[in-house]
């Protein structure tokens, strides 16, 4: 098909389209009234389920930091507080920023440019984000066996077996998810760079 | 006229080329639909930038064409919209004529494009020149006419491999 004959197909739509049933003045009217949910939003839903848990956490080492009774311990409470917190906040103000854009006030090559730009902080920020969460989790382990009052030197095969299964668990996810985030940021990138063609 | 009546009045003068914009940029009638609501919800949240003395659609194509970049790779999850009659918002069914299977073709083909090629070949195709198309896309006239012969080669290729 020549551009020609693609541009007497697109116009025989235009006809259909012109024909075609639309939305009312009312639904129209209601599409400006309420905000509706925009695609990023699911992202959005996930990450707000995600930081409550994070707060949860940290609420409950706050709490129970009192009862942490090892010096070693208390300094990864601290910490463990510290990225249960700052992670979660860092995460939705990333996110927020992806999403905050005035999209009349770009020009369409802008626009590409823009969020591509963003997606791909956002992305970089995820991968961060597993790593830390890596170290978290290595670091909310024994802080919580010590909250339980339960000696891990004690516990059957902690060592020889739960946390090592549990680290390579987490290990094999990370992989996975960078390896997601690394397909997405490469096809991120080449949008850009099709940008200067 | 007030300004909500006035703004509805436009859209519903250039519906046509919100429906191009959401089939295109969607792979799915839920998300096409959330798109279409996206859409008329960003282009009545900056009405007030419109400068009249610009045609209504060329404003329109820029703040559709950058909400639907924004959408992009939605969620299959199904989030809470403005309740809509589906019946009210029926887009062409595709019929078994000679007709219809070059639109559908044609989508197919444009849908494998980039999104600035894509953009670009949809601007063309609803009789923009290349002057209208650079203002709307931000990119100079001699750069769209080098993308231009590019998408045609491209477009060629690509109907020729799908036959």
């Amino acid at each position: 098909m020549e551009l020609e004959e693609m541009k007497a197909a697109w116009q025989a739509l235009s006809e259909k389209v012109e024909k075609q049933e639309k939305p009312t003045h009312k639904m129209i009217e209601k599409m400006t009234e309420q905000k509706f949910r925009s695609g990023t939003n699911s992202i959005f839903y996930s990450e707000i389920l995600g930081s409550i848990i994070c707060f949860a956490a940290a609420l409950f080492l706050i709490v129970n930091f009192h009862s942490i009774d090892q010096q070693v311990m208390q300094v990864f409470g601290a910490v463990c507080i510290g990225l249960l917190i700052a992670l979660p906040v860092i995460s939705l103000i990333t996110l927020r920023q992806l999403r905050k854009v005035n999209v009349s006030l770009l020009s369409y090559a802008e626009a590409i440019q823009t969020f591509t730009l963003k997606k791909i902080r956002f992305q970089n920020f995820q991968k961060l984000n597993i790593a830390l969460a890596l170290f978290l989790m290595v670091l909310f382990l024994p802080v919580l066996m010590d909250i339980l009052g339960k000696d891990i030197s004690q516990t059957p095969y902690f060592w020889s077996m739960v946390f090592p299964l549990g680290v390579g668990f987490f290990i094999g996810f990370a992989i996975w998810v960078m390896k997601h985030y690394n397909n997405a940021l490469r096809r991120a990138e080449e949008v850009l760079s099709e940008l200067d063609k | 006229m007030n300004k909500k009546k006035e703004f509805v009045a436009m859209i519903k003068e250039n519906e046509g080329l919100l429906y191009k914009i959401t089939t295109l940029y969607t792979q799915d009638r839920d998300d096409r639909e959330d798109l279409y609501q996206e859409i008329v919800y960003q282009l009545w949240k900056s009405y007030h930038t419109f400068k009249k003395d610009s045609k209504p659609s060329t404003w329109m194509y820029r703040v559709a064409l950058n909400t639907a970049i924004y959408h992009l790779k939605k969620s299959k999850r199904k989030v809470s919209t403005v309740p809509l009659d589906n019946e009210n918002l029926r887009f062409p069914d595709s019929r078994d004529t000679f007709e219809e299977e070059q639109i559908q073709t044609l989508y197919m083909q444009i849908q494998k494009l980039s999104l600035m090629e894509k953009g670009i070949i949809l601007l063309y195709l609803e009789g923009k020149n290349h002057e209208e198309i650079a203002i709307i896309v931000g990119l100079s006239v001699s750069n769209i006419g080098t993308r231009m012969s590019r998408i045609r080669e491209k477009l060629k290729t690509q109907m020729n491999k799908a036959n």
